[in-house]
């Protein structure tokens, strides 16, 4: 590296520090904190500026805790169960992205319109669902009630909980950065493979599955991946904004547990645990998507 | 990666000469604009002590500050400027800013609970010597309100704003339906029968029901009502496992989905009514689809606004021992203040005259020294005599039917929420029986008292001569022997002993 290089190198460092040093600070440092205070008895009530106990070595007893803990094994299938909607939010975001990559007269106002949900606050989005679904006055209720059907509770059901959840995050997953990556996905498929595809006499079909699915397939992977790891994370906000978790804690995913494991009880060693399992999950789920997925990608 | 000819190109757009000087540029501007911004705000320095207080955006904080303001000067104590902080008003903030060291000076606690959580945390500052000074001990409010205050013998705060649950009785409601107005006091049976009298005439039938008798009754009301508090005398173990428990449950269901007395959870959602300061309660109160609501004095705030109500109060149903909660807005002080003495006096501000008569006349809850309800003021406010029969009711039930919640030590009170109403919901969802959801709560609360007490082993020699207590007071109850009320740490059942006649 030559003087000029080195240079280059210390201005772009220069610009990058704030950010560097604001992710070693809030991001990097905090993980690290959290591995071992996991392993340890931490507990707001106890172990703070104010406080004088000191911090004891506990080994897995957080972890051992947290499997045997009456209510984990509820919350982490309910986290699974509104993970199964995510094959269908990813078809969604896809089937989106083939409607908005054609030649379309106004192509760039319905993208925005797709898109619109994204850029929305979160919690004005819970807000506006949880009208929609509202059991007498709302109007989804009101249709199922037009066509004969007795519609349910949705959000007061213990039972249609989840699945309301789940229609409404396919709802906002459509539109979302995932439609933005298969369009510029399909972008980058080679015109070339469609043509000779057109001389060989393929239907549209036989067009999307031999020529436009294999090429997305490095974008579904990475879609596949990151909505993975996002479920397994996801759907504090809406538990909180929409159900409380409940009723009777059937919306209560493990992001949500860990917040009030962490904040209604103070017990941060256990919280703590709690996070890196649902890491440990996540991470699990990447490498057997990495193991089992890639295969697709590279033929 | 050097090697990635796109790498290198953007590479050398980034280190060109323009894009520096775009970045210059825009750093330039940042500069600038903070420059600005700081010229622009107002300077923070103050020539005497600044109080930071962290507490909602209610709009008549700012005129209580410069009732504070008076006070102090009419007392002879130095000046103090106080700044509003409503934007760390969450409770997880105000924890995490405690435990960090930047903590405001006066931190507002809403309920007991939360006063005793960030106490355990070391937050709140012992203010039991300043009480006495400035006369805001536990004696200068409501005697419900002891507990909610005090933790081992210690205060940590006084009230703001006092909190009392009865039933507003909207006259007109009753009249529209050609239905008598409810007692002041009723029984359990009393309650649903005029109930159930109620929605038949309220409701034309064959139709999606859209009146009801009342928005809620708050169950545990009716379980102190039986005689059953969460926990037993010395708050060492949890007694939901009770069948009295099961028989509120089974009464609150029946109400809401067999008589359709109270709104189920659905219905309450289905009613599309803005939500107002006092919540959508007020409104389908003011409108005739609630007969009655369960809320506080606060409530008049909102009413105030809908014109002249006709407003009438009953207290909660009860099967034997009429109760309601009583809690508060408690303002407490950051242990690491650099202000203490100053925040301290704002404490006795809270327990004067010039403070409470700002609460009397807002009708913003109930007045935190109860010396201060009897005045006619209160009473009978000149231009609201609509409000009259409900200000008198407020203030007698907060000295005789408040009870204030029982806190053990041994337990979060998040943690009993957490074990007991994801339970009550279950069993109103069919997911359980009500003996499956009282069982499952008290297994929980139980199991939690026993994990606190494997973390924290210096509360065993207490915990186990409040179980040899416990035990003693079992055996002369089951005597027929009068119980000292010291035995008793739980305030309900030392309110009910005392009114049963079982204390000595």
């Amino acid at each position: 590296m030559n003087a000029r290089q080195r240079q280059h190198l210390r201005a772009g460092l220069g610009f990058l520090a704030p950010q560097i040093l604001g992710f070693l600070a809030f991001t990097i440092f905090p993980v690290i904190l959290s591995v071992g205070l996991a392993f340890t008895n931490c507990d707001l009530r106890l172990h703070n500026m104010f406080k004088d106990a000191s911090l004891q070595f506990v080994g897995w007893e957080n972890f051992t805790r947290l499997f045997t803990h009456p209510d984990f094994w509820r919350f982490f299938g309910n986290t699974l169960f509104l993970m199964l909607g995510l094959p269908f939010a990813i078809a969604g975001s896809l089937g989106a992205a083939l409607l908005l990559s054609g030649r379309t007269r106004g192509l760039a106002v319905y993208r925005t319109m797709f898109y619109l949900p994204h850029f929305t606050a979160s919690v004005a989005i819970f807000l506006l669902w949880k009208k929609l679904f509202n059991p007498y006055g709302g109007p989804i209720n009101q249709f199922l009630a037009a066509l004969g059907f007795q519609p349910p509770e949705w959000l007061n059901d213990y039972y249609w909980a989840k699945p309301a959840l789940m229609i409404m995050a396919f709802w906002t997953a459509v539109g979302s950065n995932n439609m933005l990556l298969y369009l510029a996905g399909l972008a980058q498929v080679p015109a070339e493979l469609y043509e000779v595809a057109d001389m060989d006499g393929a239907s549209r079909w036989q067009k999307f599955w031999h020529v436009t699915w294999p090429q997305l397939a490095p974008v579904t992977f990475y879609i596949v991946i990151i909505s993975v790891s996002g479920g397994f994370l996801g759907g504090f906000e809406m538990a909180r904004t929409m159900t409380a978790g409940g009723p009777a804690g059937a919306t209560t995913t493990l992001s949500y547990f860990l917040y009030a494991e962490g904040f209604d009880t103070g017990r941060l060693g256990y919280a703590s645990a709690v996070a890196w399992v649902i890491f440990t999950l996540a991470f699990v789920m990447t490498l057997l998507n990495w193991k089992f997925g890639t295969r697709y990608v590279n033929d | 990666m050097i090697a990635d000819p796109a790498f290198k190109s953007g590479r050398r757009l980034l280190l060109s000469a323009p894009m520096k000087t775009v970045f210059g540029l825009c750093f330039a501007g940042l500069v600038l604009a903070s420059a600005l911004t700081a010229w622009w705000t107002p300077p923070k320095h103050a020539d005497r002590p600044v109080l930071y207080w962290v507490t909602d955006a209610n709009p008549a904080r700012p005129a209580q500050v410069e009732s504070f303001y008076r006070w102090l000067a009419r007392h002879g104590h130095p000046p103090v400027e106080v700044r509003l902080d409503p934007a760390n008003n969450d409770p997880t903030k105000k924890i995490i800013q405690g435990v960090s060291g930047v903590g405001g000076d006066l931190l507002d606690m809403y309920g007991g609970a939360m006063v005793r959580y960030v106490q355990a945390v070391g937050v709140l500052a012992d203010v039991t010597d300043a009480a006495e000074q400035g006369r805001f001990t536990p004696a200068q409010t409501y005697p419900g309100l002891r507990d909610q205050l005090v933790v081992d013998g210690r205060q940590y705060g006084f009230p703001a704003n006092v909190y009392l649950n009865l039933l507003f009785v909207n006259q007109a409601t009753f009249r529209r339906h050609g239905q008598p107005l409810p007692p002041r006091r009723w029984t359990l049976e009393e309650f649903e029968r005029a109930g159930k009298a109620f929605v038949a005439a309220a409701n034309p039938p064959g139709q999606r029901r859209r009146v009801f008798f009342v928005n809620t009754i708050y169950p545990p009301e009716l379980r102190r009502s039986l005689g059953l508090d969460t926990f037993n005398e010395t708050m060492t173990r949890c007694t939901l496992d009770d069948p009295r428990w099961v028989t509120v449950m089974k009464l609150i269901h029946q109400w809401t989905y067999d008589d359709h007395l109270l709104p189920s959870a659905a219905e309450f959602d289905s009613f599309a009514t803005e939500m107002g300061f006092a919540g959508a309660e007020a409104g389908l109160f003011r409108s005739g689809n609630f007969a009655m609501i369960e809320a506080g004095r606060q409530t008049l705030v909102q009413f105030r606004e809908y014109g002249a109500l006709e407003l009438g109060i009953a207290e909660p149903p009860h099967g034997g021992f009429p109760n309601t909660y009583i809690d508060a807005r408690v303002a407490t002080v950051y242990v690491a203040s650099r202000h203490r003495a100053a925040a301290e006096r704002f404490l006795a501000f809270l327990a004067s005259e010039d403070y409470n008569a700002q609460i009397v006349a807002d009708a913003d809850s109930l007045p935190p020294n109860p010396a201060f309800t009897h005045s006619a003021a209160y009473r009978q406010p000149p231009q609201y005599p609509n409000e009259w029969e409900c200000h008198a009711a407020f203030a007698e039930s907060a000295e005789t039917i408040g009870i204030g919640d029982s806190h053990s030590p041994f337990v979060l009170p998040s943690e009993v929420a957490n074990a007991t109403w994801p339970a009550y919901q279950g069993f109103m969802a069919g997911i359980y029986s009500a003996d499956q959801a009282a069982i499952m709560a008290a297994d929980r609360i139980n199991a939690a008292i026993q994990r606190t007490l494997a973390e924290k082993p210096g509360l065993r020699p207490a915990y186990e001569e409040l179980i040899a207590r416990q035990k003693q007071i079992e055996e002369w109850r089951a005597a027929g022997r009068p119980v000292p009320l010291a035995w008793i740490t739980n305030p309900f059942h030392r309110q009910y002993y005392r009114e049963l006649g079982w204390a000595e």
